[in-house]
């Protein structure tokens, strides 16, 4: 597999600039190839590229980048997005206004989903996933079109790259009709006294006067890659000859068929008022069944990134029911002499750290000390003579008091420990603990 | 003995996708089963190599079948 890497030239900035020359890779692909392509285009490792990205998505706004990324750049070898082929010609790629007003779409939703905003009525969970299913539906159909015309340009007596009639921008192309039409690369042949194109005339012609080769390409398999053979006019098979068609793929249409049916389901699961982890997985099970039907009668394999889709969001929405928002990085050290009450002393987040050292401070009557996080780590550090009672739970983690260790799923320790003076009082603290996924540590200073 | 052409074309099974869609569908069950009680996390390791075992008995009777 071809691997990008940062070249000795190090980062493109002037790619970064024209972003409507971005190609999703298909060589370099873990999901869509849209990370693949981005480091192709900017010349930088895609491994940093794929964090970066890992870290947007885990925070939210991330997925919105990808899904803006995977509608608008075109597919390797291709010069047509999801979203041309969801919109039509509507849409045109090289217009100077359109990554700028989709970026700044992106940004304002990424801040708006990380604020208080409360941003999730407005766009609930499964009307997003439901949007996704749709779109990638209609790029599943419209590929059918796409495929039309990518037969045309093997074969057809009027082949161009890009179809009939457009160039690689999607304008319109004045080529007369029964002309033989050329790659758009080729010189213009609509000068009527400019001898026939093809190897005979070719002949006729000057060296300088040659700059392109007219070529024929010919279909010689399914394309796995997405690279289409070329080869020389001359080698091409007489008109007679039946070119070599693809081999049979099966049954066509069945992954959309699976796509539709998984967004009925999980929008079936959502008027059933399921949770998101739930319609989810809904979706999942359906989506895997269809593969795992569907490919008995043609090919449903290209429909395993939407699968590891729905189980990453399965798993996102799990650990974090609501979009995180409250993200924490707390280290409190206790002066001498504060006191710690009954209240006053809880932490509450979605994802962080929460570091407290009270082996300096004094414990009131009924001190306690609470905090419920999400993702993250806690560590809690009480004076020696002081006892510890109360809980500390995980999802998925780990729990440790002292010796005390407890670790995998629901991992929890309840504490009762009197110090090291091994008697009650004179002070004591309460503390309950507990993250979805993470760690807990409580240590005696 | 004369061995039968293997039969190729339309019904050709897609193995992969065979495959990747019984792990899917596996894996959403056994969520939804321990989700709801009925298994518990300390089998999630054994249900999950059972997982695999059977997506890959069906994988391979998907490739004898194509």
């Amino acid at each position: 597999m071809e691997q990008n890497q940062s070249g000795p030239g190090g980062f493109d900035r002037d790619r970064l600039q024209n972003p409507q020359t971005w190609r999703r890779s298909r060589s370099d692909r873990w999901v869509a190839g849209v990370c693949g392509g981005i480091g192709r285009a900017l010349n930088i490792d895609p491994v940093l590229i794929r964090v970066v990205m890992a870290v947007l998505i885990l925070s939210g706004p991330g997925i919105i980048f990808y899904i803006a990324a995977w509608a608008m750049m075109p597919d390797e070898g291709s010069d047509r997005s999801a979203a041309q082929n969801l919109l039509g010609d509507r849409i045109r790629p090289d217009h100077p206004w359109l990554w700028p007003v989709v970026i700044g779409a992106c940004v304002f939703a990424a801040i708006a989903m990380m604020s208080s905003f409360d941003f999730g009525r407005f766009v609930p969970g499964p009307l997003i996933v439901l949007a996704v299913i749709w779109v990638v539906a209609k790029q599943r159909k419209n590929g059918g079109i796409g495929r039309g015309r990518r037969n045309q340009y093997m074969g057809g007596p009027n082949a161009n790259w890009s179809g009939q009639g457009t160039d690689w921008t999607g304008r319109p192309q004045d080529t007369p009709p029964g002309q033989q039409a050329t790659s758009a690369y080729a010189p213009s042949q609509n000068d009527p006294s400019a001898p026939p194109a093809g190897p005979s005339s070719s002949a006729t012609q000057r060296p300088q006067d040659r700059t392109v080769e007219p070529v024929q390409p010919v279909w010689t398999e399914d394309d796995p890659l997405g690279l289409y053979v070329d080869e020389p006019a001359g080698t091409t098979p007489p008109v007679s000859t039946r070119p070599a068609g693809p081999p049979a793929k099966g049954m066509r249409g069945i992954k959309s068929i699976v796509v539709v049916l998984t967004g009925l389901a999980i929008g079936i699961a959502a008027l059933a008022g399921a949770s998101t982890a739930t319609m989810l997985v809904i979706g999942l099970a359906t989506l895997g069944a269809g593969m795992l039907l569907g490919g008995f009668v043609g090919r449903t394999l290209a429909l395993l990134p939407l699968g590891i889709l729905l189980a990453a969001g399965a798993v996102a929405s799990t650990v974090f029911p609501n979009v995180p928002r409250n993200f924490a990085d707390t280290n409190y050290v206790a002066p001498i002499g504060q006191t710690i009450t009954a209240t006053g002393t809880s932490y509450q987040f979605d994802a962080g750290s929460v570091h407290l050292d009270l082996t300096k401070a004094k414990f009131g009557p009924g001190a306690k000390v609470d905090v419920h996080g999400g993702a993250g780590e806690v560590i809690v550090k009480v004076p020696p003579n002081v006892d510890v009672t109360g809980n500390l739970s995980a999802e998925m983690g780990d729990v440790a008091f002292l010796d005390q260790h407890q670790g995998g799923h629901n991992a929890e320790l309840n504490l009762n420990d009197l110090g090291t003076d091994g008697k009650a009082g004179p002070q004591q603290v309460t503390l309950d603990l507990d993250v979805r996924l993470g760690s807990i540590k409580v240590e005696r200073g | 003995m004369s061995r039968q052409p293997r039969k190729t074309g339309p019904t050709r099974p897609d193995v992969p996708g065979v495959v990747a869609g019984a792990v899917l569908t596996g894996a959403a069950t056994i969520w939804m089963l321990t989700e709801n009680g009925v298994l518990q996390t300390d089998d999630l390791g054994v249900t999950s190599a059972l997982l695999l075992v059977t997506a890959g008995v069906l994988g391979l009777a998907a490739s004898r079948r194509g």
